[in-house]
């Protein structure tokens, strides 16, 4: 192959520019990265999602009644639209699992005795179905066999509707019903320590609670294109007799709206976040290619005396450009897989799919290197157009003497009060002060991006500092396993180690507003008292005092409903007479986690048309006798399910903080890159640009120092005219950002520490003091007589 | 009777330097013929180099005409300009303006690439003597060295007219001298028009014509009937 001399050219000035090429080649293979990290892991998810929900029957309604016969599932399966129905019992069961004294919770579903279900159908990891006439076999859920060491063979203790028993592991299974492994919605996160699914025979499940001939939940599976709003309806009204809690569709389906929530976060990330860094690297090439052009002049000068075009001058450059971001897309799509493949084993530990195998289509690199090229060749255009623009006469000539102005600072008649070399500093900055701009822009954004890192984890922690220390400060949620009488507060009470006791009555409701509802638990609380333990908050984290009638909503809720402070709300209730009753918004509680609706407790049962009736606690335990309440909560047959503050704060702990840490690492680790690729150019054009006039300084006199504080001061000025911008930069980042991180669920606020502004505008700092190390050395071996022949 | 190959009238060219108007042609007439060498002398600022510029298509005139052969210059959008300096004519700068990342091969074959009937560019090495430097970068080569690649550079697309800016201002004689040899091999064997501007009177002997310009305007045109060889040029 005949290599051109042009290109001998372009590839020789490469490996002279190897430093900028670096660092703009590693700030293009950090945005390729990303992209490929989170496009990889969202299409890896959403092509197992949609093949898991396809392969293993995941149902499009679900419904829970109290206790329907049977005989009514052949009238469901003849509903329009109806393809496929499953029917079975599912309680939530107290456990006690070997070696351990709290408690955990176990939600027991049946399937046809010994066989897979028709819809949700299990993937068995390991072992087998229960055998089917088994009373005491089961098939418990992944999650919960490896955070509690289960595997077949174990054996769980259970309270079974009041009495005790004794299941036995046959096997572990996963269900699409439960990618993420949560109990409800009013838990925050998975809590497998706490809670699992077990599969158990239908008949024996059925038996153990009264329910022989008879089922409490359902699945149905619909006919492609159905109307799933209008077969939810007619659902509702053949289940209404029989306690029916509300149909809902897969939207309102916990796991799949978190694990569709993370998809589509994931998405907006793969867009947003690769695009501030090949934005950044585009400004790179920009300021590099355009200083490249500036020291060329004689050389495009000379091509275009030799009737050289300006669309091979064009092509020329825009081949540096595009090859300098090339070779940091080729380096960065390698890096996206080894990120990706990190990012799908920690989205393990949350979404438990068959096989969640990370895989990286080819179509995805050649995606992310073609935006990578458009971004080089973007940034490209301008210095293109300069040396196209160049007249070759005009670049011939020796270049005036820059056009230097009396400074703001000397207009203003300040000068006297700065030294020399400050003036000319603040003089060079002020004459060149477009480049100067982009440097501060360029830098601001390092800043930035290492302040949007942190702050999403200020975010993160304040909420569960809210959470976990003004609004549920109980040690332990108690659910009964049936309404039970106000008295019932006693006896929990007189639980060994139980401090205080707040009783709450939540009832299932559908909240609307227009066409605007969710269907949730209203949560029934003692008006007249000052609640110590869970608490209802303001956005000022003052408490809300519940008003004797109306409603008090969270921010989320409100936000969805679309509802403020004195707006009416729908709630139509699924218990009882199924009442339908209007409320006023009295406020709204700055809750950060969860949709939720408080209403005193008294207005609750006067609906609900019950005398004072309670469904479960809140409660503070002695620590001394954390043991002996367990003991105790364990032989007490109306406790059906129990959930600790410690165990989901150690949760978060555990889960949650690593695979934040990871992601900060990583975060941290881009910002620098970015940091010094910024730096390090800005001051490889300045030494280049000063080269001569440093020079000429060192052989008039000057120390060598004196000429490195010239060169160095003036990164230092911009640098710290960058932080504030930064900053306020990064919160602007965060202001637009934040929908990425809205689950339906959570609110993330923007909170930022003090530490965080220490931090994104010192880890610039450290980047900058590198730079200048590396400058400083540059500088030491420049060949002061050889700068000053070469013609600028 | 020679041909003409350039015709120039009421050349004028006026730009700004820094924040100052700078007059550096100012209604100039002139002609060129085939095969001659002609020196332009003339202190700093006469106009020599504007004068050569626009020559070259390397620049327009402010007012005026330049024709070259059937080419009018002056109106030539730059595509035409381009193909005219790509077809037509050959640079030597005072400065050398080697590719200071190519060898002295390959800054030769950067011409002989975009050119339709070039020189082989060892060839054109070997005219200027220097086929056994031909892998060395500019940075390994002495300043009359250096000149010399661009000579071979220029003639290497076999041009029609070589334009030579101070050649040997940054020579000392005797590479100077050397220089010059090459620029009149050049002349001789090829037949290309070529013009010297120079400060160096001296130069002038070796012309068919010398054209003195001071402030802009062409002072004189005289014609030296005793052309001398380079060799015997006293500096």
């Amino acid at each position: 192959m005949v290599i051109s001399a042009l290109f001998r050219k372009l590839l020789r000035d490469l490996v002279l520019w190897r430093g900028q090429i670096i660092a703009i080649g590693a700030v293009t293979a950090c945005g390729i990265a990303t992209f490929v990290t989170m496009q990889s892991n969202f299409e890896s998810m959403n092509a197992a999602l949609v093949r898991y929900y396809r392969d293993f029957a995941f149902g499009d309604i679900f419904a829970h009644s109290t206790r329907a016969p049977n005989a009514l599932a052949h009238r469901i399966a003849a509903l329009p639209a109806v393809q496929n129905v499953q029917t079975r019992v599912v309680e939530d069961v107290i456990a006690d699992l070997p070696g351990r004294t709290d408690l955990a919770g176990i939600r027991l579903i049946g399937i046809p005795n010994g066989k897979q279900p028709s819809l949700n159908r299990l993937f068995l990891r390991v072992g087998r179905l229960p055998s089917p006439t088994s009373h005491d076999e089961v098939a418990i859920s992944e999650a919960f066999a490896q955070a509690n060491h289960l595997s077949p063979g174990s054996t769980i203790r259970i309270v079974l509707n009041g009495r005790r028993d004794t299941i036995r592991v046959v096997g572990i299974a996963l269900s699409p019903e439960y990618v993420y492994e949560m109990r409800g919605a009013a838990d925050i996160w998975p809590d497998s320590r706490h809670f699992g699914i077990a599969w158990m025979n239908d008949s024996a499940l059925a038996a153990a609670f009264d329910m022989t001939g008879a089922f409490n939940d359902l699945t149905i599976r619909l006919a492609p294109g159905a109307d799933r709003s209008a077969t939810r309806e007619r659902l509702d009204r053949l289940l209404a007799p029989y306690g029916s809690l509300g149909a809902y569709g897969r939207d309102e389906q916990i796991s799949d709206r978190f694990v569709s929530n993370e998809l589509r976060q994931l998405r907006a990330q793969a867009i947003a976040i690769p695009l501030i860094f090949l934005g950044v690297a585009a400004f790179l090439i920009n300021a590099a290619l355009s200083r490249l052009v500036g020291t060329q002049r004689e050389q495009i000068a000379i091509l275009k005396a030799f009737g050289y075009g300006n669309v091979t001058i064009a092509l020329h450059y825009l081949t540096a450009a595009v090859l300098t971001v090339g070779i940091g897309a080729a380096a960065g799509v390698p890096i996206g897989w080894w990120m990706g493949y990190r990012l799908a084993v920690i989205y393990t530990n949350f979404f438990r799919f068959p096989h969640l195998a990370f895989h990286s289509e080819p179509r995805i690199a050649v995606v992310a290197i073609a935006i990578s090229l458009l971004a080089g060749a973007l940034g490209a255009l301008w210095a293109v157009r300069a040396a196209v623009s160049l007249p070759p006469a005009e670049a011939m000539r020796a270049l005036s003497p820059p056009v230097f102005r009396p400074t703001i600072l000397e207009r203003a008649g300040l000068s006297h009060a700065f030294p020399p070399m400050f003036r000319m500093l603040v003089r060079t900055i002020e004459r060149r002060w477009v480049p100067s701009l982009f440097t501060v822009i360029a830098l601001s954004f390092a800043v930035a991006i290492l302040f949007v890192g942190r702050s999403t984890f200020d975010s993160v922690f304040w909420m569960m500092d809210v959470q976990f220390n003004y609004v549920s400060r109980e040690d332990a949620t108690l659910v009964f396993n049936r309404t039970l009488r106000s008295q019932a507060r006693l006896d929990v009470a007189a639980l060994p180690g139980v401090m205080e006791v707040e009783p709450f009555r939540s009832a299932l409701v559908r909240v609307s507003n227009g066409h605007r509802s969710r269907r949730l638990a209203v949560i029934g609380v003692e008006s007249n008292h000052t609640p110590a333990l869970h608490r209802i908050i303001d956005r000022d984290l003052r408490e809300i005092h519940l008003p004797a009638h109306g409603v008090v909503l969270t921010k989320a809720l409100a936000t969805i409903l679309k509802v403020r402070p004195g707006s009416d709300v729908t709630l139509s209730f699924y218990e009882g007479r199924r009442p339908v009753v209007r409320r006023v918004v009295a406020a709204v509680a700055d809750e950060l986690v969860g949709l939720n609706v408080y209403m005193p407790i008294d207005d609750l049962q006067a609906i609900l048309h019950e005398g004072p009736s309670i469904s479960g606690a809140y409660v503070r335990i002695d620590p001394r006798r954390e043991a002996a309440f367990n003991r105790a909560a364990k032989t007490t047959p109306e406790i059906a399910g129990i959930s600790y503050r410690s165990a989901a704060l150690e949760e978060f702990r555990k889960t949650f903080a690593e695979s934040i840490g990871i992601s900060a690492t990583f975060i941290l680790g881009f910002a620098l890159v970015i940091a010094i690729g910024v730096v390090y150019n800005s001051g490889r054009v300045a030494l280049s640009e000063r080269a001569r006039d440093l020079s000429t300084l060192r052989i008039l006199g000057y120390s060598f120092a004196y000429t490195a504080v010239m060169l160095v001061g003036e990164q230092a000025l911009l640098t710290l005219a960058a932080i504030p911008i930064g900053f306020l930069l990064g919160l602007t980042l965060d202001q637009a950002l934040q929908p990425l991180y809205q689950l339906e669920y959570y609110r993330v606020p923007i909170v930022v520490a003090a530490s965080t502004y220490v931090l994104s505008a010192g880890g610039v700092i450290v980047a900058a003091a590198i730079t200048a190390a590396l400058l400083t050395n540059q500088l030491y071996r420049l060949d002061i007589v050889a700068a000053l022949k070469v013609g600028e | 009777m020679a041909v003409e190959v350039f015709h120039a009238i009421g050349l004028t060219k006026n730009y700004l330097m820094g924040e100052v108007v700078v007059r550096a042609l100012h209604d100039v007439d002139l002609e060129l013929y085939e095969r001659e060498f002609v020196v332009i002398l003339g202190p700093s600022g006469s106009g020599k180099s504007t004068l050569l510029n626009i020559l070259g298509g390397l620049d327009v005139p402010s007012a005026g005409d330049v024709v070259f052969r059937d080419h009018r210059l002056t109106g030539a959008t730059e595509g035409e300009l381009t193909r005219y300096r790509r077809e037509h004519v050959g640079f030597v700068f005072q400065f050398y303006n080697l590719i200071p990342s190519l060898t002295a091969r390959e800054n030769v074959e950067l011409v002989t690439e975009i050119a339709e009937n070039p020189l082989d560019p060892c060839t054109a090495l070997r005219l200027v003597g220097l086929e056994n430097r031909a892998d060395h970068f500019p940075s390994q080569l002495s300043g009359g060295e250096q000149q010399r690649v661009a000579i071979a550079r220029a003639i290497a697309k076999r041009p029609d007219v070589l334009l030579c800016d101070e050649p040997t201002g940054a020579l000392d004689s005797g590479t100077g001298r050397l220089v010059l040899e090459a620029l009149a091999e050049a002349n001789e064997t090829y037949g290309t028009t070529t013009v010297v501007i120079t400060h160096n009177a001296a130069i002038a002997a070796m012309a068919d014509r010398v054209i003195t310009m001071s402030d802009g305007t062409v002072a004189s045109i005289a014609g030296n009937p005793q052309r001398r060889g380079a060799a015997e040029i006293l500096w």
